[in-house]
């Protein structure tokens, strides 16, 4: 089965701006994959080549292994989408809109139209100018999960929901991952990513700078270790793969890279160990990790 | 306040700009052009007498006060330059500056500063008035320039600020009782197309309904004919009056909210709403049915005053009139000139419907569509076939209300349907630009119909030839019209421009990136 989105040295320049700059992407069939990145980074503009709204500068972008641009119509009927900044007919109903796009991809289950109302607690018949930008999302999000798209690519999704309609959103993912569904999830919210996604893509400027699970990026990634020793620690510093040490008395806390943890174990016992704590790396210290990376390059 | 005035002019400076300078230098073109068209006074007199024996021009510009260079002047731009351009442009922006703020939800942004609530609406009557006023200072002191009387200079300048100013306050009541910027347009415009449909039915009736509107008041201050000053109070009373009540309403009601509260709406869609025209059609019936109306009723006017004048109509000056313009029957003519200049108006209209694909376009309303198994062109389909069905409601509308009210349905209609294609071809253009250059699709269309109005202007004061001429749609479809002759080939080949440029623009829309 070939993955739902593959694209591989994407560029796309509007004048002298660059704002892909040779983007690397893959989503596999039935995965939540997460589209990392800080504002301008390029996520939206990746995710509307993707719907061929505009035409990649070069490289290669396949959908279903077919081509975004020239098969679009074809395309879209297997892919449900929910825009970052959700617009929507001001005289039209949060109803008549999400009827209108389930029929425009051929029809939707009134049944589960339904239920996601009663769950998302839409007042379907306010018209569009009426709602916030919260219950405009939500609208939205109604009509693509209620679609049977094989893909759902989500730009930003929960940016305008409360904190309960958030958690109510990650159960709808999960229930649509468990269905089988792929999920092309954009984002910047990390710990939203982190509870939802199998794997991740960090784009920064234009390019990714990671692309794998999120096992993997931990495992790729330094080990968080503090102990309490039994007295001060000796030699450590000296020792290759440890990052930021903090000694205070007998506390110890530093980032082991994965090749150094051994070493400082044996260290730290040399020391005797009163109690010890490892935990891998957040997202977040991962994302931010390759962001000062770039910055000191 | 000073710094809200300033986002104002800041926001819109050029197209500020460009509506001053263009309006004050509209009179002393037409000045310069009467001047050159009818040299002296007895070819100024036979002008003159040619209008008040021709309803048409009676209903679209009033009596000759004057036969004189200043009062040729005056008669062509008082109520066409001031209350029909001032007054519309006047009204496009003050909505702008109040409702559609207050729609997007900048006007929030501004409110929860410490700006009194009143500001936003002050500022911007603020910024309409003196607008107003610079192109009434500029309008005397180039007509003065060019040597025309002063004090007619004067007046005809203080006509310019009233009526722009009146409809300034027209547009500030209408964004207060309606929450949508398109809703307030539509209330101010019809009131603008009511008071000239009630002032052509007072015009070529001479009754009283001449000093029921704006238009009539306009023509009657009769610059350089001996000015009244007292009716420049006719407009000064209800801006005043219109101007309180936009600040009573404003200061009752909440931002955001219009009078007219929304209602909830079907929770469902419709069983017809599944696909791009018809949404099209959901978005755009409601102004299409109110174009159609409007225009109906107007033709149903004209046509009605036509009638009561009928046997007065018949004397020997009109009937040489009618000779020299192709011949027929009076009303013919008369209905012949009369679907001319509202042609123009329906080919706005049409240029407008055109444009809000771009509108929906930028809102990001597009994407939502397209991202479903919708292609472009479909989608751009739907939205032209609403367009063209309005025009064609519209055009017909027109012919058949004209045409009931005179007894002569078919012959109205069918001299009105002949204007479709230039009609078309004018949003033809507008969609050729939208594929290919979509930024310069407003501005490049709407100075291709003002041209084509402009030239209509220049032709009649012969300053331009027949050959240039021509190159007007309409002027193309009115000239074998009159003839009796060549109609046939001139629509059909309007039409297929009009057909190859709309598929010009269909292939660049399906070839570039989306906004």
């Amino acid at each position: 089965m070939t993955a739902p989105v593959v694209a591989r040295g994407l560029v796309k320049t509007f004048g002298h701006v660059r704002a892909l700059d040779g983007l690397d992407l893959e989503v596999h069939a039935g995965e939540v994959h997460g589209f990392l990145g800080p504002n301008g980074a390029g996520k939206t503009t990746a995710i509307r080549i993707l719907l061929g709204l505009l035409r990649a500068t070069s490289g290669r972008i396949e959908l279903f292994g077919g081509d975004p641009w020239a098969d679009a119509t074809a395309l879209h009927r297997r892919l449900a989408y929910v825009p970052g900044d959700v617009t929507l007919w001001p005289s039209l109903t949060g109803g008549e809109v999400i009827d209108l796009l389930g029929r425009l991809r051929g029809g939707a289950d009134p049944a589960r139209r339904a239920e996601l109302l009663e769950r998302f607690e839409l007042d379907p018949r306010k018209r569009c100018r009426t709602y916030s930008k919260g219950n405009r999302q939500k609208v939205a999000l109604v009509a693509a999960l209620a679609s049977d798209a094989d893909l759902l690519v989500l730009d930003e999704p929960t940016s305008g929901l409360d904190p309960l309609m958030e958690a109510e959103f990650g159960r709808a993912v999960a229930q649509e991952r468990d269905r089988g569904r792929t999920v092309l999830l954009s984002s910047h919210i990390l710990s939203e990513v982190e509870t939802l996604c199998d794997r991740v893509s960090i784009i920064r400027a234009g390019r990714t700078v990671e692309s794998a699970t999120l096992p993997e990026l931990r495992r790729s990634r330094r080990t968080v270790v503090t102990a309490e020793l039994a007295s001060p620690p000796l030699g450590l510093e000296r020792l290759d793969g440890v990052h930021d040490l903090e000694v205070h008395g007998t506390t110890v806390t530093c980032r082991v890279d994965p090749g150094g943890l051994d070493a400082v174990l044996h260290a730290l016992t040399a020391s005797g160990v009163r109690s010890l704590t490892s935990r891998p790396p957040s997202l977040e210290e991962l994302f931010l990790a390759h962001y000062r990376e770039e910055v000191t390059v | 306040m000073r710094e809200v005035i300033w986002l104002y002019l800041r926001r819109d400076r050029v197209s500020l700009l460009v509506w001053i300078v263009l309006s004050a230098l509209l009179p002393v073109g037409v000045a310069a052009g009467s001047a050159g068209a009818y040299p002296d006074q007895a070819t100024r007199d036979a002008f003159a007498a040619g209008v008040a024996s021709n309803p048409a021009e009676l209903a679209t510009r009033g009596p000759v006060f004057a036969a004189t260079v200043g009062g040729l002047t005056a008669w062509t731009v008082a109520a066409s330059g001031a209350v029909i351009v001032g007054g519309l442009v006047s009204v496009l922006f003050i909505v702008r500056w109040t409702r559609s703020e207050e729609q997007a939800g900048r006007r929030e942004l501004l409110g929860s500063t410490m700006l009194g609530r009143q500001v936003p609406l002050a500022s911007a009557l603020v910024v309409a008035v003196g607008a107003n006023l610079a192109i009434g200072v500029l309008v005397a002191v180039l007509l003065i320039a060019y040597g025309l009387p002063v004090v007619g200079s004067v007046a005809l300048g203080l006509v310019y600020v009233v009526a722009g100013v009146l409809f300034a306050t027209v547009g500030a009541v209408a964004a207060q009782v309606v929450e949508s910027a398109g809703g307030a347009r539509a209330i101010a415009l019809v009131v603008l197309g009511a008071a000239f449909a009630v002032s052509a039915v007072g015009e070529v009736g001479r009754t009283w309904l001449v000093w029921a509107t704006p238009f009539g008041w306009a023509r009657r201050v009769q610059a350089f004919a001996g000015e009244r000053w007292w009716v420049l109070l006719l407009f000064v009373v209800p801006a005043a009056v219109l101007a309180v009540g936009a600040f009573a309403l404003s200061a009752r009601r909440d931002v955001g909210a219009g009078l007219v509260p929304a209602r909830s709406g079907p929770a469902v869609a419709g069983p017809r709403l599944r696909s791009p025209l018809a949404l099209a059609w959901r978005l755009h019936h409601g102004a299409l049915w109110g174009w159609a109306a409007g225009l109906t009723a107007l033709g149903l006017l004209l046509g009605s005053a036509m009638r009561s004048l009928g046997t007065q109509l018949d004397t020997p000056a009109f009937r040489a009139l009618g000779a020299a313009l192709g011949g027929g029957d009076p009303a013919e003519v008369f209905f012949r000139f009369v679907l001319y200049v509202l042609a123009q108006v329906v080919a706005a209209a049409a240029i407008a419907a055109v444009l809000r694909m771009r509108q929906q376009e930028t809102a990001g309303l597009a994407d939502v569509v397209l991202a479903g198994p919708v292609a472009r062109v479909r989608w751009a389909l739907g939205h032209l076939a609403v367009t063209a069905a309005g025009v064609v409601l519209a055009v017909a509308g027109l012919g058949l209300g004209a045409g009931v009210a005179y007894g002569t349905p078919l012959s109205v209609v069918g001299s009105t349907l002949a204007y479709l294609p230039a009609c078309l071809l004018f949003a033809a253009v507008a969609v050729a630009l939208y594929g290919w250059a979509p930024r310069l699709a407003a501005p490049v269309a709407w100075t291709l119909l003002g041209a084509a109005l402009v030239l209509d202007l220049l032709g009649e004061f012969r300053v331009v030839g027949r050959a240039v001429l021509a190159l007007s749609p309409f002027v193309r479809t009115l000239t074998p019209l009159t003839a009796g002759s060549g109609l046939t080939v001139a629509l059909v080949g309007m039409a297929a421009v009009a057909a190859a440029l709309a598929a010009v623009g269909l292939t660049g829309l399906r070839r570039r990136d989306m906004a």
